[in-house]
């Protein structure tokens, strides 16, 4: 075989090397390495399906009590029973602080409850 | 339901979360605080987002029908990730990694496969070995990094690859040096053992200063990392601090001296359980830093006392002294023969300023206004008295919890930790609200 | 010689070429690139709720039997495990959990089999199929795995008889705010 032919044959090689190692000798241009982590898969929750009415049904709203946004939380529960008299909207307060889990409660809202609220923060 | 202020995070974690399409109703910025008038304003109004009025649409997110996307399961698309970035030119790759919030605002060493490869010999560890899994805070998705990540972060951060094993504890414990919090917080790493000598920290003038590759470069590599490798840093979505901590530029890296402990005294690792020849690295969480120059006839421990009975910030209930040899030694003089015996004496003797106590505390007001005692004899002295009451007692209470208090006196753990560094050229001390988090053996990540 | 060199040139080529596209490390366990049966993957969880710490986990897929090699190991399990609808088929898959902690002072130990999304069959769309409520044949994969051990055992899945790729994945999370680990991925199939 011509020494050439061996000649390209090497070059493609070296130069596909290249190519995709990204060695790009064009214009100064180099390449450097992803910083970023690696991301979670994230799995789909389907969401609960609706009522067609919340009349004769029961609404949970939760207080997750971020400090001092009683006020808050009082004038909704309020409001959405005067607007909504035929729906029982209960008002329950989280356990522990804002970001402290309580699977009792959502137990109790998937048991009793058509639906909840979880509020507010900030 | 929350603010409007949270559109961007609510929006995002609710995508992370696997339910891309909750029903979210905003409510104006801020709730905290407003008075139930307001309250009534704001509940009667509208969706500050949508411009629906608020309860229709509550009612309408609790009944609207679902669309078929909506019900199913599965798992959602994310980015890929490329191991490699498209080629470019350095001045360009710089901007990008500047628009992309792969930096600190300041110049990156640009990450090439060729330094990446050097700071990767640094260490026994295999590049595609798992490292850790890092979160802006714990609601957060964490995001997970292999060794050879944290390298391409070590050389952004200006880390030579001695410092390498040190760069890889500190990102195996995975925990972000920016939490999310609109409190803005800040962050310490102390660093003991023989890797300190090893790699060439300073731990005499300007410690906590820039003066130094290793303490700067460690440093800024944690927030690179957070920012990078734990999906932290990014405003609006995993970061809310109001105004933001410049402590996050360096995260208070700092090296023990050691050397000039006084007798009695043990290092910080020591005291965390480690041994005198391990090397370790230790973190703590807090929001602000004082550094206090100021000469006073009073021996030293009062006057640090005294900064302790009326510091106030976010994290009340915790502290951390970094005191210069000459203090620790005056300290050690004045019969302290150890840390933890002087931490004690601190939290056993200092009170709480009453405008503080009395506005955290509102039951033992309303206790102290029915003549319970003791809270009534604390109240008769006057509100803006001191209050007998420790913030420093009860070893890992978490900072800024609600009500409950320990009295002076007794011999219980505290929460506060002492380090010592510094040139000994004068008798200044620092101290902030930060509390101890953990430790990692640097020697694990040889 | 000549067409030797250019075999030699297309194989030095290929090599180049697949080189470069194959994935790099640990990372690649996805929904897309699920771990083959036998092959283990290694991840992280974090254990510990006031102060956590990450502990190296390894998972691996150790033996799959479906169909009606499943429904048999289930009657023998228990005579009242039920037959799967009509459109669905189990699949019984063996299981080897490991883990480890990275300091003597990691003592910390994890729960497999109690929290309900921890072990789920997905079809190859990645939509989950329900989890089915049945007897598996001793060891089910089901305790506390200390630091330093492992557990085997087997966990039961049903799937639509139709369904040639499903997948089987391990998410570490225990249904709290916070998680825990990454979620990993393992073929039902050869």
């Amino acid at each position: 075989m011509k020494i050439r032919t061996i000649g390209m044959m090497i070059a493609i090689l070296i130069a596909s090397f290249a190519s995709f190692s990204g060695w790009a000798a064009d214009e100064g241009k180099i390449v450097v390495m992803n910083p970023r982590g690696v991301q979670p898969e994230i799995r789909k929750i389907p969401m609960a399906p609706r009522q067609p009415t919340l009349d004769g049904k029961t609404v949970y709203i939760v207080d997750t009590k971020y400090a001092m946004t009683k006020p808050f939380v009082t004038e909704l529960h309020s409001a959405l029973q005067a607007k909504y008299p035929k729906t029982t909207w209960v008002l329950r307060e989280k356990f522990g602080m804002y970001m402290d889990d309580d699977p009792n409660l959502w137990k109790e809202v998937k048991e009793k409850a058509a639906g909840s609220i979880v509020l507010v923060g900030h | 339901m929350i603010t409007r202020r949270f559109q961007e995070l609510v929006t995002t974690i609710a995508y992370k979360k696997g339910i891309p399409n909750m029903r979210i109703t905003f409510t104006p910025h801020p709730i905290t605080d407003r008075p139930a008038e307001l309250c009534r304003k704001y509940v009667a109004g509208n969706d500050p987002i949508s411009g629906k009025p608020m309860l229709e649409q509550i009612y309408d997110s609790l009944t609207g029908k679902l669309s078929a996307e909506d019900a199913k399961s599965g798992y959602l698309k994310r980015d890929p990730r490329p191991r490699l970035l498209p080629p470019d030119t350095p001045d360009r790759l710089m901007q990008f990694f500047h628009e992309q919030n792969f930096t600190d605002g300041n110049p990156i060493i640009l990450p090439t496969e060729k330094k990446v490869a050097e700071m990767l010999k640094a260490t026994s560890r295999k590049p595609d070995e798992w490292v850790g899994q890092m979160r802006p805070s714990p609601p957060h998705e964490a995001w997970y990094y292999t060794v050879e990540m944290v390298a391409v972060n070590a050389v952004m951060a200006g880390v030579k690859p001695e410092y390498f094993p040190t760069i890889l504890a500190m990102a195996s414990k995975g925990v972000t040096s920016m939490i999310s919090s609109t409190s803005s917080f800040g962050r310490m790493v102390v660093v003991n053992g023989p890797v300190v000598k090893e790699i060439g920290m300073n731990t005499g003038i300007g410690a906590l200063g820039p003066f130094n590759q290793a303490n700067s470069s460690i440093g800024r590599c944690w927030t690179l990392i957070s920012k990078n490798l734990g999906g932290s840093g990014k405003p609006g979505e995993t970061y809310l601090g109001s105004l933001g901590n410049p402590i996050n530029y360096n995260n208070l890296c700092m090296p023990e001296n050691e050397d000039n402990l006084p007798a009695g005294w043990t290092p910080l690792h020591v005291q965390k359980g480690f041994k005198k020849n391990d090397s370790v690295v230790s973190f703590f969480n807090g929001w602000s830093f004082s550094n206090i120059a100021w000469y006073s006839p009073l021996p030293i421990h009062e006057v640090i006392r005294g900064w302790l009975e009326n510091f106030f910030s976010y994290g009340t209930r915790q502290a951390t002294l970094v005191i210069d040899p000459i203090v620790a030694a005056d300290i050690a003089n004045n019969g302290y023969k150890s840390k933890e015996e002087f931490a004690r004496y601190l939290a056993d003797n200092t009170g709480t300023p009453g405008w503080l106590f009395w506005s955290q505390n509102r039951t033992a007001l309303k206790q102290a206004e029915s003549g319970v005692e003791p809270y009534a004899s604390w109240l008769k002295r006057g509100k803006d008295v001191v209050v007998p009451v420790s913030r420093y007692k009860g070893g890992g209470r978490r900072a800024g919890s609600g009500s409950g208090f320990t009295s002076l006196g007794g011999n219980t753990a505290t929460t506060i930790e002492i380090v010592v560094t510094g040139g000994g050229t004068n008798t200044f001390w620092a101290g902030g609200d930060f509390g101890y988090i953990g430790s990692a053996s640097v020697d694990h990540w040889r | 010689m000549r067409n030797k060199m250019v075999v030699l040139f297309m194989v030095l080529f290929a090599f180049v070429f697949v080189g470069f596209l194959l994935p790099a490390g640990a990372q690649d366990n996805s929904p897309t690139n699920p771990a083959a049966i036998g092959v283990p993957v290694r991840s992280m969880v974090e254990l510990g709720s006031v102060s956590s710490n990450i502990y190296d986990i390894t998972v691996t897929t150790l033996e799959v039997v479906r169909g009606k090699e499943a429904m048999d190991r289930l009657k023998a399990a228990s005579a009242t495990n039920p037959a799967p609808a009509a459109d669905s088929e189990y699949i019984l898959a063996r299981v080897k959990f490991e883990i480890k902690g990275r300091y003597v002072s990691d003592k910390m130990s994890i729960d497999i089999g109690k929290a309900p999304l921890q072990w789920i069959a997905l079809g190859s769309d990645l939509t989950e199929f329900t989890k089915p409520s049945v007897t598996v044949p001793e060891p089910a994969l089901v305790g506390r795995v200390d630091p330093g051990k492992s557990l085997e055992g087997w966990v039961a899945f049903v799937v639509d008889k139709k369904e040639t790729k499903p997948i089987m994945v391990f998410d570490p999370d225990t249904g709290g705010a916070t998680g825990r680990g990454k979620t990993l991925f393992f073929k039902l199939y050869q």
